[in-house]
């Protein structure tokens, strides 16, 4: 019983001395509040120790703080990975609009005599079936005879619902350029709804 | 005799500063900057036996080690945050500095928080 009793004293003694030793090495700033909150603990820790024995003999508080610190340390893990994989998806979805952009321009410069300017995508995101899937389309095409400035290129909207024939009686001076312009932008649009499983009217072809 | 050194270096480079300072104000930060982590250069080997001695002190102690590491680590955040934000404030950019002591704040926050956490669980299982 003496034993455990100048154990505790010594204990005690020894945290104090150790503590205000500690005082003297800390920066004189605004910190020191929180340090000495920490410090105050432990001396309250140590002082308690033998009654904490007593009462709770089976919780050891050294396991606690591990476990509470490695909780901490899982939240902030969760936090920072999530956020990476937020970043990955976004990453991902830049890469497959920009591989179908390619591809399209591909397959359209590869087969008609044309070149593309521009591809403008959007893929499907909140749909679950058609996950990823095109929802629209915009395909700027300059013809390649003509040189690839678009400011000298006239640009004509060709909606496929059922304006055409609007769009047509409005440029009738230059009806049979557009004549061929159409053909053109029909066969694309059909090809790409074949290749994409695409509605034709959710392409819109730009010359 | 080190510390003849130490006021010394400090005297000297604050001279130098104060020099410097009227024709390239940028070159006296350097100076500061510079001086500051030769003279904590100076002292970490010191710094280190007085870490060690405290270390043998508390394997006599039959205390959680736990608690000194934290301990430990707590007031070299507190000192390394300490002195970026004296660098940061003496260059007159105060706000900088504050968010230097903020970043210090939190962090020594992320270490105290499961000592302080334990011991209110502590305290809960103590009552009856």
């Amino acid at each position: 019983m003496i034993e455990a009793i100048k154990g505790w004293i010594i204990n005690i003694v020894i945290v104090i001395i150790l503590l205000s030793f500690l005082e003297i090495l800390m920066p004189d700033s605004k910190m020191k509040k929180y340090i000495n909150l920490i410090l105050g603990f432990i001396v309250m820790l140590v002082i308690l120790g033998p009654i904490i024995e007593v009462l709770n003999s089976t919780d050891n508080l050294q396991d606690d703080v591990f476990i509470i610190s490695s909780e901490l340390n899982k939240k902030e893990y969760s936090f920072v990975s999530s956020n990476i994989e937020n970043k990955q998806m976004n990453q991902l979805k830049a890469l497959y609009k920009d591989r179908i952009r390619k591809d399209i321009a591909y397959r359209v410069e590869s087969k008609y005599n044309v070149k593309v300017g521009k591809v403008n995508i959007e893929i499907e995101e909140d749909n679950q079936e058609r996950n990823g899937g095109i929802k629209s389309l915009e395909l700027y095409v300059l013809s390649s005879e003509e040189p690839r400035n678009e400011d000298t290129i006239p640009i004509v909207k060709i909606d496929v619902s059922d304006n055409e024939k609007n769009n047509i009686e409005k440029n009738t001076n230059k009806s049979l350029d557009k004549d061929i312009n159409i053909d053109l932008s029909r066969r694309i649009k059909e090809d790409i709804s074949n290749i994409y499983n695409l509605n034709e009217t959710s392409i819109e072809i730009r010359h | 005799m080190e510390i003849i050194k130490i006021v010394a270096l400090g005297i000297i480079a604050t001279i130098l500063t104060v020099i410097v300072k009227q024709y390239k104000p940028e070159y006296g930060m350097h100076i500061s900057i510079a001086t500051g982590v030769i003279i904590f250069l100076l002292m970490i080997s010191k710094l280190a036996s007085i870490l060690e001695v405290i270390h043998e002190l508390t394997n006599k102690l039959d205390m959680e080690v736990v608690y000194l590491k934290s301990i430990f680590k707590i007031i070299g955040i507190a000192y390394i945050a300490e002195f970026g934000s004296q660098v940061c404030r003496d260059c007159g950019e105060s706000s900088i500095a504050s968010k230097v002591e903020f970043a210090g704040k939190i962090l020594i926050m992320v270490l105290a928080l499961p000592i302080l956490l334990s011991v209110l669980n502590l305290i809960i299982k103590l009552m009856p």
